[in-house]
């Protein structure tokens, strides 16, 4: 695929998934209803903000974008799953905003760690 | 080791079973107790994928497709091997039968990767070994000549055969490989233009199927081609010599991994289809006799190879590793007596391979390639009989510079299986006579050949080929010859004194460790 295509997705989920790993960590209301609502506030918040960033981070850095994008999918997972067990799609009368947020990162996490599946440590060779 | 391949193959059960189970248990906690569970339920998410990937979407790795995510940790040990060997463990020289650096050649060859290797080479350059000679005047490669040889011309044999790559793939036959390991081979023969030989197994069932040359071997129990007392069919024999694909007869006489000793195939590994291929019964361990029936001396047996000329009309050669030299010397008379040769004959070093033989025979009989080969060459010269037939070896010979090392030591052609069984994947288990390969390839358990993709794997028995052949030109040009022909004994540093005491003239006969450095670096004959 072409790599500008891939720096691109890398670049659109960094902006995501590092914007929202800050808004947690600066306290945002709204995350913090939302992991009240979890049980996990406030440790799980800065545990969950501290994988985005540093998702977003390893993202950015080109040489580790597959393992960035591996972590990026997993918290997006993760958030899917307490969208669908606890919160719903809709949080706090954003339209859905939020899901599409996690879904468009989904989308773009994927191509960037299939294309770049060979670069994962220890499991990189046999994929 | 059985044991151990066993409890490996127990535990990747139930952790291919409890992965997919611990999702669901993750779950279950993560919306009932705490949400922290999500984390287990989002890590053994992506586990179970990547398990289910491992076992039934990718075929380029049999022991994944067999093991799953537990057989990751070998590659993850495998990739910080080197440093843990370098500092912990054994070197990359020290494993026998082939040791890391030796395999590590041959899966790049077969893979396609870069096969180039750095900073220097890690033998130990003050053993004894052989080593190749360049010239001082390489050719270049424009000056290089095809390779071709031609097997019965010497008697004029109508069903003549002519190879044109010096390498062909020794026997291994169904029963000692998997189907799916047979069919690999034969599909990548197919592909990249060389023989296989069917082993001793009986009907080469699944040899045929892929269309490939063959050189059925005839063992001394005859499987496939027997009598009930175990004499030759001549009738069988001719009937399956009439098949297309099978160009050339190959009688073995004796193996270098068990010389003296017939062929064993262990209870094990005997299917319902085995037993019927062969004749034989279940729940037994198959040993073929130790001789062939109709050969006791010097002269029944070249008789005897007459025979299945004149019954197959084709090229008929003999296998042996070589044991008293003074006992080929009389065969060798006997065939110039009754004027009637092999076409070829094919060395087996006593450092050959196989599926199962006693410890004290794969271990202490027989002479090694080396010195068999260079004494058989002597007898023929001696004897005035080398342009009667055409030599072949075997022996450990999976690396082009040992290849071309042997054919300058007189072999006009080279035999390699475990070289072959590497290429496809072969990770040096040990456990071909267990029927627990881990990689599918000398087990006939379903849950493990599965792991055998026989298009991907014959792919790399060809670009294994392609890269030996590549090598060969690069070794000649650099030694100076521009075909295999021209190879001669002086291209290898230490050939001269490989002659057994019992066949060389004084004049010949110099242990290596006798000769002083500068003589043997110099190619002094002493």
């Amino acid at each position: 695929m072409n790599s500008k295509i891939i720096w691109t997705c890398q670049a659109i989920a960094a902006c995501i998934i590092g914007g929202a790993g800050l808004l947690k960590f600066m306290g945002n209301p709204t995350d913090q209803l939302l992991f009240a609502e979890l049980g996990m506030e406030p440790f799980g918040r800065y545990l969950i903000a501290s994988l985005e960033v540093i998702a977003a981070a390893l993202l950015a850095s080109g040489i580790f974008a597959a393992p960035g994008a591996l972590l990026a999918i997993g918290t997006m997972l993760g958030a899917i799953i307490a969208h669908a067990t606890v919160l719903g799609a809709e949080v706090q009368g954003d339209g859905g905003l939020h899901l599409v947020l996690l879904v468009t990162l989904l989308l773009v996490s994927g191509p960037v760690l299939f294309v770049r599946r060979r670069e994962l440590p220890l499991v990189g060779s046999t994929l | 080791m059985a044991a151990m391949s066993i409890q490996l193959d127990r535990v990747s059960r139930i952790v291919n079973t409890a992965l997919p189970s611990s999702v669901l248990v993750f779950g279950a906690l993560g919306s009932n107790v705490s949400f922290y569970f999500h984390f287990g339920t989002v890590t053994t998410l992506l586990l179970s994928l990547l398990n289910l990937y491992y076992r039934h979407g990718q075929r380029d790795h049999a022991l994944l497709r067999n093991f799953g995510l537990l057989a990751q940790a070998r590659y993850i040990v495998e990739s910080v091997g080197p440093e843990l060997r370098q500092y912990l463990f054994a070197s990359d020289l020290s494993e026998k039968p082939f040791n890391r650096a030796e395999r590590a050649e041959v899966y790049r060859k077969a893979k396609g990767t870069d096969s180039t290797a750095a900073f220097g080479s890690q033998k130990d350059f003050d053993d004894s070994s052989v080593r190749l000679l360049h010239s001082a005047y390489p050719l270049d490669h424009e000056e290089l000549e095809p390779y071709e040889l031609r097997f019965g011309e010497e008697r004029g044999c109508a069903s003549s055969y002519t190879i044109d790559k010096p390498i062909a793939i020794s026997a291994m036959s169904y029963g000692a490989l998997s189907a799916p390991a047979v069919r690999s081979l034969a599909r990548g023969a197919k592909r990249a233009g060389i023989p296989m030989n069917t082993g001793e197994g009986g009907y080469p069932k699944y040899h045929l199927m892929e269309g490939c040359d063959l050189i059925f071997q005839m063992g001394t129990a005859k499987f496939g081609v027997r009598n009930d007392d175990g004499s030759l069919d001549d009738s069988k024999l001719a009937e399956l010599a009439q098949k297309p694909e099978v160009k050339m007869i190959e009688i073995k006489f004796s193996q270098g991994a068990k010389p003296g000793k017939g062929g064993l195939l262990p209870k094990e590994k005997i299917t319902d289809e085995i037993a019927e291929l062969r004749n034989v019964r279940k729940g037994h361990d198959v040993i073929s006799p130790a001789h062939h029936k109709e050969c006791r001396d010097a002269s029944s047996t070249v008789s005897f190879i007459r025979r299945v000329q004149e019954v197959s009309g084709l090229p008929v050669g003999m296998k042996l590793c070589l044991g008293r030299p003074g006992e080929f010397t009389e065969l060798v008379r006997e065939m110039k007596r009754q004027d009637s040769f092999p076409d070829y004959v094919s060395v087996d070093g006593a450092e050959g391979g196989t599926g199962a033989a006693p410890r004290s025979f794969m271990d202490d009989v027989g002479m090694p390639l080396e010195r068999g080969l260079a004494t058989v060459q002597s007898i023929l010269q001696d004897e005035k009989v080398r342009a009667r037939l055409k030599l072949l070896a075997a022996g450990k010979l999976i690396n082009p510079a040992r290849q071309i090392a042997a054919m300058a030591q007189g072999a006009q052609a080279v035999y390699s299986a475990r070289g072959f069984l590497l290429a496809l994947g072969c990770i040096q288990a040990l456990q071909c006579n267990a029927n627990t390969c881990p990689v599918g390839l000398t087990t006939h358990d379903p849950e493990l050949t599965r792991g055998v993709d026989i298009d991907q794997k014959s792919q790399r028995v060809e670009r294994y080929v392609a890269a030996l052949m590549k090598e060969h030109e690069e070794l000649l040009a650099s030694l100076g010859c521009r075909n295999h022909a021209e190879l001669r004994p002086e291209h290898v540093w230490g050939a001269l004194s490989l002659v057994a005491p019992e066949v060389a003239s004084p004049a010949q006969i110099v242990p290596l460790n006798r000769i002083s450095q500068p003589a043997r670096e110099m190619g002094v004959r002493a």
